[in-house]
């Protein structure tokens, strides 16, 4: 190849990154196929600045895991990022049947995703979220990219900010008022059939550690939603990080039931643990074992949570027969 | 020489005493307060509550854990540096370590393994991998061995271990269960574990200190041993087998936890001279008293959270390692 | 320079053309080779000029620009540090970069998402780089005793890399999981989101520094033959000594600020260069440059399609590849 030719693409390439760079946020309008879908456009402003974004996109690809939530709002992605937290070739299962027509382009707890793939299914709006952000300038040459920073535990700040990108916040309202309304009940039912003081705790079990559920996962299922109380001695999380505590730990906290996830080997490990079989809900036969794959990942998905409220009860009344 | 010995036992009897108090400690405070007499009660009147399982199930095998682990890094470092003649060798920074790691999460990450084998066995044939590979560096030229060198060769080796590792965990997704097996620490040890390295490390512990003396003679160097009569070849190689065998026990319930069979030899060996008969017991005692209490600190520091126990033998261990760089070159 | 160098010139530059074209071809969207080719002359359609212009040649380029830079600090060290094992990951020169990377995602991850565009993105290799100066910087200061023993110098290396992975641990364990893979991906070494932008910003430094080093290559092997016969030659060592040490350290610098750890690639180029042409680092440094460069374009190829959608970071494939080398080379030399 001629030296002088490709020092040229080079340099414009360059150039142009730069360019484009600098001007981030302003529309590209290189989009590959510009029919009716693509004619109304509107402007949301998001994590990096506006954006023009289709006003009837037919092709969102989401890779910030809120690809549940878009089925919520009525919209179906074509690619996702929501996959098993312990299979990334797999759905987790509470969500096979909503992502089936679905790419899975990677884990969205990954910054690293396969960016050829989305560019490939030809998308007209893509959702990130900050957790990928070094990819931002690449997809945003492609089409609208829309940059989510996600809460570090409000899921419902998560839920309310895609519903606010995508103008739906009605419908956003409609489903929160009803899952809270379902978490209450559920709280209700459970407080009066299993005493209205019983504590719960909620942990995954992994490698000897326990990673206690408390502000985020099924931890903000059971108590900020359903309102049942939290026992004494948790510690208390203040970041997304889950707080780690030892089996000592563990032992400071004072439950009545208990749900313990973790993989089939772990499970086995933490029911082998002499200090575990002491538990007073041990002893009682308070123990709900959920596998890992998906309860780990549902407690942090939209969709996941309402299908836990579905159960729960079901759960616990069937350990307490 | 006598005054030596002397040393020796005086050594031997404060750094017992250290160990015994860091176990009382160990025993006694915890993430959970648990009343002073509920604790002597769980030793001499058991009664199956929570308190005392706590203590009898969890405080008590991993004090034990920490002492035999302790006690197995130290003398395996020694016997390294005795029969290597290099004073930094150690088996984290040859590798040996990492080799262990890999094979545990190889073993963790898939359950299939896992029903093959348990982390001891897969330990066991991850740091005899990589065990072999640093007996091979070392008989390779055992008269002109450069200590970088052997050292860089650890590293590499380490990293390479490593990496593997951070393949599978990238691929099934358990990073951060993967920086915990690499971090080390002392919280799953339980009476089975106590059991198993005392029986395994603790005869290979034995073993070490009858081949002590020909160690001694092994670290005159190559050629002086040969005068002496004694094969320095046949040393090394059984040292090797007792080092994998302590190390893969030890990281089985551990995982890597670092500088401890660098430092306690060393500093030993600065009070009772170049005698491997006294050095070998004397880093068992020493790193059983590191060991305890560092993982003291890294329970007790940040309750009920723990800190990882590594970060507190390496705050210890890099020093003294650049200090006996910079004196010996 | 002869007849036998020009050939394994020609040669290298051959095989890295091949390997560029292999990269360029492969990746999870297939495009055809002609379909490459019309799109490197401006006659493609927006979505392949995207992936051949935007995703697949910026990060080759940046490969090939870590390859040669990683390469020819691998060069300096070895010769400086009179050890044939020399590499900048191995003797801890990046250990620095992601102690200040971790602990940039771990204490600010909120209001590092705060400010806007390019700032961000710039704000992850400003930390590792002023990371890799400062402990490099800590690494030498506590190595110099009357001078700074090469020896030493590696072993206070090692020493202080190994005290800061515990460190590392410490702040990795209390991450979030995105959090923990992000470090983990930069720690690691990944040629992940490579740009035209960082090209753009790294290329001078790597050209300025390589070009450097061809210049003084007469120095090195000066350096090389040992202190005493550099000495009796007239070369102020010392003073020499601390300013290719600089040079090195730019190159690894700039290359983890781009790429991350990437460790042994400094290693096997410049080792395979002197079995093909001679340890002489007029010969030595480009055929070694491009050699490192071939393998980490091929160990990145692999690296993002072998696993697709997922990545492994490039570093890992690259030790993966690299230590049997390694352990091969002290089998043979020790």
């Amino acid at each position: 190849m001629n030296s002088n030719t490709f020092k040229k693409i080079i340099t414009t390439t360059i150039l142009a990154g730069l360019i484009v760079f600098t001007f981030t946020g302003c529309s590209s309008s290189g989009s590959p196929n510009e029919n009716d879908s693509q004619a109304e456009t509107r402007i949301v402003t998001d994590a990096k600045g506006e954006v023009e974004i289709p006003a009837n996109p037919q092709r969102i690809v989401d890779i910030s895991g809120n690809s549940d939530i878009f089925h919520i709002l009525g919209y179906e992605v074509i690619g996702t990022a929501n996959s098993d937290a312990y299979d990334y070739t797999k759905y987790p299962s509470y969500l096979e049947d909503i992502l089936k027509d679905a790419a899975i382009l990677g884990f969205s707890m990954q910054d690293t995703m396969d960016i050829e793939g989305i560019l490939a299914l030809d998308p007209d709006l893509i959702i990130i979220s900050n957790v990928q952000e070094k990819m931002y300038q690449q997809l945003s040459d492609v089409a609208p990219t829309v940059m989510i920073e996600m809460a570090q535990i409000d899921w419902i700040e998560d839920f309310k900010k895609v519903a606010s990108v995508m103008e739906n916040e009605d419908a956003a309202e409609a489903w929160l008022v009803d899952y809270r309304q379902k978490a209450t009940e559920a709280g209700e039912s459970i407080k009066s059939n299993h005493g209205e003081d019983s504590t719960y705790l909620s942990f995954l079990a992994s490698g000897g550690q326990i990673y206690i559920f408390d502000g985020a996962g099924l931890g903000s299922i059971l108590y900020d939603d359903m309102g049942l109380s939290k026992p004494a001695g948790m510690p208390e999380q203040t970041n997304i990080s889950l707080p780690v505590v030892t089996y000592e730990g563990l032992a400071s906290i004072d439950a009545d039931f208990i749900f313990a996830v973790g993989t089939p080997d772990d499970l086995a490990a933490l029911t082998e643990n002499p200090v575990w079989n002491s538990l007073e809900a041990v002893k009682n036969n308070n123990v709900v074992e959920l596998p890992a794959s998906p309860y780990f990942i549902q407690g942090y998905s939209s969709i996941g949570r309402a299908l836990f409220l579905n159960e729960v009860e079901g759960l616990i009344d069937g350990i307490s027969n | 020489m006598v005054s030596a010995t002397k040393k020796a036992i005086l050594a031997g009897f404060i750094l017992s005493l250290l160990a015994a108090l860091g176990i009382i400690i160990a025993v006694a405070f915890g993430s959970k307060n648990i009343p002073l007499s509920t604790v002597i009660d769980s030793i001499f009147n058991y009664e199956d509550v929570l308190d005392m399982q706590v203590v009898r199930n969890g405080r008590i095998p991993r004090a034990l854990a920490a002492i035999l682990i302790g006690g197995f890094l130290g003398i395996s470092g020694a016997m390294m540096q005795g029969v290597t003649r290099i004073p930094i060798a150690e088996p984290s920074l040859m590798g040996i370590t990492q080799g262990a790691t890999f094979a545990v999460a190889l073993v963790s990450i898939n359950p299939d393994f896992y029903a093959m084998t348990e982390n001891t066995f897969a330990a066991l044939a991850g740091s005899a991998t990589s065990g072999g590979l640093v007996l091979l560096f070392s008989m390779q030229n055992p008269r002109n061995m450069s200590i970088s060198r052997f050292v860089l060769a650890g590293t590499a080796l380490g990293t390479f271990f490593i990496s593997l590792a951070s393949t599978l965990s990238i691929l099934s997704n358990r990073t951060q269960e993967l920086a915990f097996w690499v971090a080390g620490g002392l919280r799953s040890a339980t009476w089975d574990s106590v059991a198993m390295l005392a029986a395994a490390g603790g005869l290979c512990s034995l073993a070490a200190l009858f081949i002590s003396g020909r160690i001694n003679i092994v670290n005159l160097g190559e050629d002086m041993a040969i005068s002496l009569g004694e094969r320095p070849g046949v040393v090394r190689f059984m040292a090797m087998i007792l080092i994998i065998i302590i190390c893969s026990v030890s990281v089985s319930v551990a995982g890597n936890i670092a500088f401890i069979g660098l430092i306690v030899p060393h500093i030993v060996r600065s009070f009772v001279g170049e005698n491997y008969k006294l050095i070998m017991p004397l880093s068992f005692l020493g790193g059983s008293v590191l060991l305890i209490w560092a993982d003291n600190a890294a329970r007790l520091l940040n309750r009920p959270y723990e800190t990882p126990v590594g970060l507190f033998t390496s705050l210890i261990g890099v020093p003294i390692f650049i200090w006996m760089v910079r004196r010996n070159s | 320079m002869g007849r036998k160098t020009f050939v394994i010139l020609i040669i290298t530059a051959a095989v890295l053309s091949a390997s560029i074209i292999f990269s360029l071809s492969s990746g999870s969207y297939s495009l055809r080779l002609d379909e490459i080719i019309r799109t490197l002359i401006g006659r493609g359609n927006p979505l392949s000029n995207t992936i051949v212009m935007q995703l697949r040649l910026p990060r080759i380029f940046i490969a090939i620009l870590v390859g040669a830079s990683l390469s020819t600090a691998g060069c300096i060290l070895q010769s400086i540090l009179g050890n044939p094992l020399a590499e900048p990951g191995i003797i801890g020169m990046n250990s620095g970069a992601a102690l200040a990377v971790v602990l940039l995602i771990s204490s600010s991850s909120s209001a590092y998402y705060d400010s806007i565009g390019i700032y961000t993105m710039m704000l992850l290799p400003i930390a590792s780089i002023a990371g890799s100066f400062l402990v490099t910087a800590l690494i030498y200061v506590l190595s110099v005793k009357k001078g700074a023993n090469p020896a030493r110098l590696t072993l206070t290396g090692v020493g202080i890399s190994a005290g800061i992975n515990a460190f590392i641990a410490l702040y990795q364990l209390t991450m979030s999981k995105g959090d923990y893979n992000r470090a983990l991906t930069w720690i690691s070494g990944s040629l992940w989101g490579s740009n035209w932008l960082f090209f753009g910003i790294i290329a001078p430094a790597a050209a300025v520094s390589i070009g450097f080093a061809m210049y003084n290559s007469k120095l090195l092997d000066v350096i090389r033959l040992g202190r005493e016969t550099a000495v009796g030659l007239g070369v102020d060592v010392d003073k020499k000594q601390k300013s290719l040490l600089g040079i090195a350290l730019v190159l690894s610098a700039a290359s983890t600020a781009v790429a991350g750890n990437i460790s042994f690639l400094g290693l096997m180029g410049p080792h395979i260069a002197n079995r093909l042409v001679g340890p002489v680092h007029i010969r030595k440094i480009p055929v070694a440059a491009g050699i490192s460069s071939v393998l980490i374009l091929l160990a990145d190829t692999a690296s993002r399609t072998m696993f697709s959608p997922l990545e492994v970071p490039v570093g890992i494939t690259v030790s993966i590849l690299g230590v049997p080398y390694f352990i091969y080379l002290m089998l043979k030399e020790a």
